[in-house]
């Protein structure tokens, strides 16, 4: 691997720039299986470049005005799938609803990174650490695919299948990320642990809590970094459901987590280390969401 | 407070901050780096490197390379003078074990070929096209496994100098040290307390990867624009290697794009693109990938064995320390890395029986060069760290020990191993260990065991120093002199020529300041020639600390001699004396005044006395010095450090920091404080964060030879600005400068070990191995809790 060379790309490929929806899944649909899909690039050009991945084709979607908004409709929020993370982290803090989202779009990268990279660039790569994807699970999104032969729209939390892989097929396109309407006394959190201050996470965490008084009535939690999968922790959610909040319901939810989890391993952390902390932090993030539930920050 | 010193003193320009004069033409990216040099009929080369530690090359085919138009370069079409790349030391001190292209590959990333094309991407194209047959040998990646006898070994043999000398075990050089009589010394003591310290192999991570662009010149010789910390040190290896009169080869000084020390020693892909260059009859431009970058180079980690014996009242009466480094495939510069460390060791606590015992070990890895401190940050990691647990043995404050023991005023040091001594002339050790304790808050720093709760803060401290240059009275193992040339324009503006090198720290700022403060010139009439090696004379290195308080010597000899002569020519046209006569900068008018004191009428602006000069063929006031300075007074620096500790998570959280130095003479107060900051940044990367490490089989880095995974801490992870205390001791080094001292690696010597202090301060815990990640501190932790539940 000591060939490779991040300075310059050393494949051929065909380039396509389509103005419209219909052009590009014409364009897709015409290609071959090697084609690819490029967004902002922020993961794809590293792969070329670092993991011999090479297209013969890239199809560049970002001229597509119909693929780039953020669109409220009857309160659920309509996300398209090329809209940068720049563009949402500016939503996010005028419109305030969005917690988990906006902290998890704020610790994506830098700068340049969130003027480049994208929301469904994000989801369609698929990594376990991608840091939307635990923010946007809680918040029981859902994605929207679209080919040449028809369009299907699904929760986010059935379109993870493994470490890069999604149930997308090769010849669909993401075109949009819908976000069901934030209630009344729903609270939500995002946090994840780096080993510096821009970094992919070693673990993430986001919780969304619907609360009534001292009562918890639905929460929903998820973690990222710590299985193949960004996941939903549904046992640790079930111990909550309807429940009276206690700090010690919340440690046996933490314990749970860490019990769920499938850690692994790798450079920027240890197995051990994720299983350990999956509780401190989850904790973190459900006082932090439970009290914006309640209105007390 | 940023940088504030205590005393004021009578300078025009020196200690002033002011604009740096090579500002404007970075942040505009007008500055031409290696990178950035384009020549007509320019080709690009790339490297064919080994992906194994350690395999012979059995045959390599650049045929099909050479049919795609690229010009190929393998070990058969190279010199074989075996060279180091590090032209530092004297000859016979010189270990010598590489060749420009090797035909045995001793670590991944090794280069064995290279192309050279008509664009980057074709000889990229034409790289993957040369076939080359190894054979794998068995390889070797921790230090004591290669002592052993039936390791793998890397050499036969290699040169000292010119004599063969055999390589047993792996062992590259070994160094033994001692003074008084250690045995006796640990008897006489009270107390023993001995531990052992590992410090990891940090990349320097340096912003420009390491470039260069050589062009053939039709008389046969060469011109180089390389990334060097030493452009005269390049030329004459170069004229070695290739044989070629250093008459015609001329290497330009390029700015740097930061180093830590990885350009120190002629860069091996010098030699590479120049060896392509004369073979394709064409200006040849190489710049390393980062990822060829970080197999290239990295900081030489150390396990260190420390050991000090003290009696009841806090003396010190011996001292050991064994250290085992591990310095890769090559042996760039570990024997003067050895002695270095004895002395680093030596200096800090006065012993009066000691004992040093250094051993250098070649492994299947990346080769170690020096960074940032030279062994001093890892030293000082040990020793400050011992010495903490010293105190508490003792139960006498962390200070209190260290101003009781510490090598000060008077006393001997030793700047560059047992070779180079001098005297200690200036010394802030006291003002800054006080001050700095006020400033911190030391007085309402508690016990670990009082702290309770998630979030745990500790206060630490460690004091450290570093050499200013390798001068001493006499020779010794490590060359040492610079060469500046100071004239005056016939405008009266000043021209400074040297070969001395700024890393990005404002050396050559610091130059114009020192000639500008003796010439009388303002700062804004002077300025710092372009310069290469067929235009300058010999200066070392900028390495060791050294550029101001050497480099600036000579310019300001160098200025005083070329003052001297323009007073004499004032003389005549004032008919004064000249030894009456003084010069001062007016702003005003941008000229020096050269006047006679208390007689009015009798002064004339410096333009005038050299245009009158030149008129009237009296000469030009011009003088050239090769200078070396007979001491290398340490700048010693001190750091507090406070840290939150989350208990739950284990990472750490950089609070608050008092960073003091004691440099002498500050020149530019803003860019010394800088560089006490930055000091800090880096030193906690090597605290909290960075290593290398390497896949025991494959023996590929595991950081995936990138900066994806190989992390640096930036200003994120440093404390608010009103949080990072810096402030220079209120000293004057007679034998500097306007008396300056270094500061440089200083910066971040005592780092690692205050850090390593505040997180016992914090947890009761003692972290002798670095970097102190969140995962270690969890573990460690855990263990605690376990061992305190079981008593």
């Amino acid at each position: 691997m000591i060939a490779v060379n991040t300075r310059i790309l050393r494949t051929e490929f065909k380039y396509f720039v389509p103005k419209t929806l219909r052009e590009a899944l014409k364009l897709i649909d015409q290609n071959g299986p090697n084609a690819r899909v490029i967004a902002g690039g922020t993961d794809l050009l590293v792969q070329m470049k670092q993991e011999g991945i090479s297209p013969d084709c890239l199809i560049n979607i970002m001229t597509i005005p119909e693929m780039n908004f953020i669109k409220t409709e009857k309160g659920s929020l309509r996300i398209g799938a090329t809209t940068k993370w720049s563009e949402i982290l500016e939503f996010c803090s005028r419109d305030r609803k969005h917690a988990a989202l906006y902290e998890a779009v704020r610790s994506l990268g830098k700068v340049q990174v969130r003027h480049m990279g994208t929301i469904g660039g994000n989801l369609c790569s698929a990594s376990p650490a991608a840091d939307s994807a635990p923010a946007l699970l809680v918040y029981n999104s859902q994605v929207k695919l679209v080919s040449a032969r028809g369009e299907r729209t699904l929760p986010l939390d059935k379109y993870f299948k493994g470490v890069n892989e999604t149930v997308r097929a090769a010849k669909e396109l993401m075109t949009e990320i819908r976000i069901p309407s934030i209630q009344n006394g729903m609270g939500s959190a995002f946090k994840k642990l780096t080993r510096v201050g821009t970094d992919i996470s070693k673990i993430s965490c986001a919780v969304a809590i619907l609360r009534k008084g001292k009562v918890c009535v639905s929460c929903q939690v998820a973690m990222g970094a710590v299985a193949p999968v960004p996941m939903k922790m549904r046992g640790a959610q079930e111990l909550m459901n309807g429940k009276k909040v206690e700090a010690s319901l919340v440690e046996e939810m933490g314990q749970r987590i860490s019990a769920e989890i499938k850690p692994i391993t790798d450079i920027r952390s240890t197995a051990e280390y994720r299983r350990q902390v999956a509780v401190v932090l989850f904790k973190d993030v459900f006082w932090k969401a439970w009290k914006r539930a309640g209105g007390e920050e | 407070m940023r940088g504030q010193s205590m005393e004021k003193k009578n300078f025009s320009t020196v200690g002033k901050t002011t604009r740096r004069k090579d500002g404007v033409s970075k942040v505009t990216g007008r500055e031409i780096f290696s990178s950035d040099v384009v020549l007509p009929h320019m080709l690009y080369a790339r490297v064919l490197r080994s992906p194994y530690p350690h395999a012979r090359v059995v045959s390599i085919s650049t045929a099909k390379a050479e049919a795609m138009g690229a010009v190929c370069i393998t070990p058969a079409d190279v010199p074989k003078l075996r060279y180091n790349e590090r032209q530092v030391s004297i000859p016979e001190k010189t270990y010598r074990d590489r060749t420009v292209l090797p035909d045995t590959a001793r670590h991944v990333g090794e280069g064995i070929a290279a192309v050279a094309a008509k664009t980057e991407a074709l000889a990229e194209k034409a790289l993957v096209q040369i076939a080359v047959k190894y054979e794998r040998l068995s390889a070797v990646f921790d230090p004591f496994e290669a002592m052993t006898a039936d390791a793998p070994t890397l050499y036969k043999d290699v040169l000292l100098g010119e004599v063969v000398l055999p390589i047993n075990r792996n062992i590259a050089c070994h160094r033994e040290v001692s003074e008084g009589d250690a045995e006796k010394g640990f008897q006489e003591a009270d107390l023993i307390v001995e531990n052992e310290f590992r410090t990891g192999r940090v990349y320097h991570q340096q912003m420009e990867t390491k470039a260069v662009v050589c062009r053939p010149e039709p008389d046969g010789g060469i011109t180089v624009w390389p990334t060097a910390q030493s452009i005269h040190n390049v030329r004459q290896l170069l004229g070695r290697i290739f044989k070629i009169p250093l008459s015609k080869i001329n290497v330009h000084r390029v700015p740097i794009g930061g180093s830590f020390g990885s350009s120190i020693q002629m860069n091996t892909c010098i030699a590479i693109c120049v060896a392509l260059a004369l073979k394709a009859r064409k200006p040849v431009k190489l710049v390393l990938t980062r990822e060829e970058d970080m197999y290239d180079h990295c900081k030489y980690p150390s396990i260190i064995r420390l050991k000090y014996g003290v009696k009841r009242d806090g003396t010190i009466v011996a001292g050991e320390m064994k250290t085992v480094v591990d310095i890769g495939a090559h042996n760039i510069q570990a024997y003067p890395l050895l002695g270095c460390m004895s002395g680093w060791f030596v200096s800090l606590y006065r012993m009066p029986h000691l004992r040093f015992e250094g051993t250098a070990v070649y492994t299947n890895k990346v080769p170690a060069c020096a960074m940032q401190g030279y062994g001093n940050p890892q030293v000082s990691f040990a020793v400050e760290s011992l010495m903490d647990i010293i105190a508490e043995k003792l139960n006498m404050d962390p200070i209190e020990i260290r101003l009781k023991n510490y090598v000060g005023l008077g006393e001997t040091f030793w700047g560059q191993g047992p070779t180079v001594r001098s005297v200690i002339r200036s010394c802030g050790v006291e003002e800054m260990l006080l001050k700095g304790k006020d400033m911190i808050g030391w007085e309402s720093r508690k016990k670990p065991e009082e702290k309770r709760g998630r979030l745990r803060r500790g206060i630490g401290v460690a004091r450290s120093f570093h050499t200013s240059g390798t001068g001493a009275p006499m020779p010794g193992e490590v060359i040492d002199y610079s060469t500046a040339m100071v004239k005056f324009n016939e405008d009266g503006s000043v021209d400074c020529l040297t070969a001395l090198m700024c890393h990005g720290g404002g050396t050559l700022e610091a130059l114009a300041k020192i000639v500008s403060e003796e010439t009388g010139v303002p700062l804004s009439k002077v300025e710092i020639s372009p310069a290469d090696t067929r235009s300058t004379g010999y200066d070392v290195c900028t390495h060791a600390t050294r550029g101001v308080y050497c480099g600036g010597a000579s310019a300001q000899r160098a200025a005083k001699e070329a003052k001297s002569k323009l007073l004499q020519f004032a003389s005549r046209i004032l008919e004064v004396n000249p030894d009456a006569l003084k010069i001062r900068p007016d702003e005003e008018l941008g000229q020096g005044i050269v006047y006679l004191e208390g007689a009015k009428g009798k002064a004339i602006t410096v333009g005038e006395v050299a245009k009158t000069a030149q008129i009237k063929s009296w000469g030009t006031a011009i003088s050239v010095v090769s200078h070396r300075q007979v001491n290398c007074p340490p700048c010693f620096v001190t750091n507090f450090i406070e840290v939150e500790v989350d208990t739950e998570t284990g990472q750490i959280r950089f609070v608050k920091a008092v960073a003091a130095v004691d440099a002498g003479t500050v020149i530019n107060p803003d860019l010394a404080a800088g560089q006490l900051e930055g000091g800090l940044c880096r030193g906690m990367g090597l605290a909290l964060l960075e290593d290398t490490e390497y896949d025991p089989k494959s023996g590929e880095l595991t950081c995936g030879r990138n900066i994806t995974d190989y992390k640096i801490f930036t200003s994120v992870e440093m404390p608010m600005t009103d949080d990072v205390l810096t402030f220079f001791a209120a000293t004057y080094e007679p034998s500097g400068p306007l008396g300056a001292k270094g500061i440089g690696e200083a910066a971040n010597n005592c780092t690692a070990g205050a850090f390593a202090n505040a997180v016992y301060n914090a947890l009761g815990i003692r972290f002798n191995e670095l970097p102190i990640t969140p995962e270690k501190v969890l573990t460690r932790l855990k263990e605690y809790s376990l061992r305190k539940r079981g008593k």
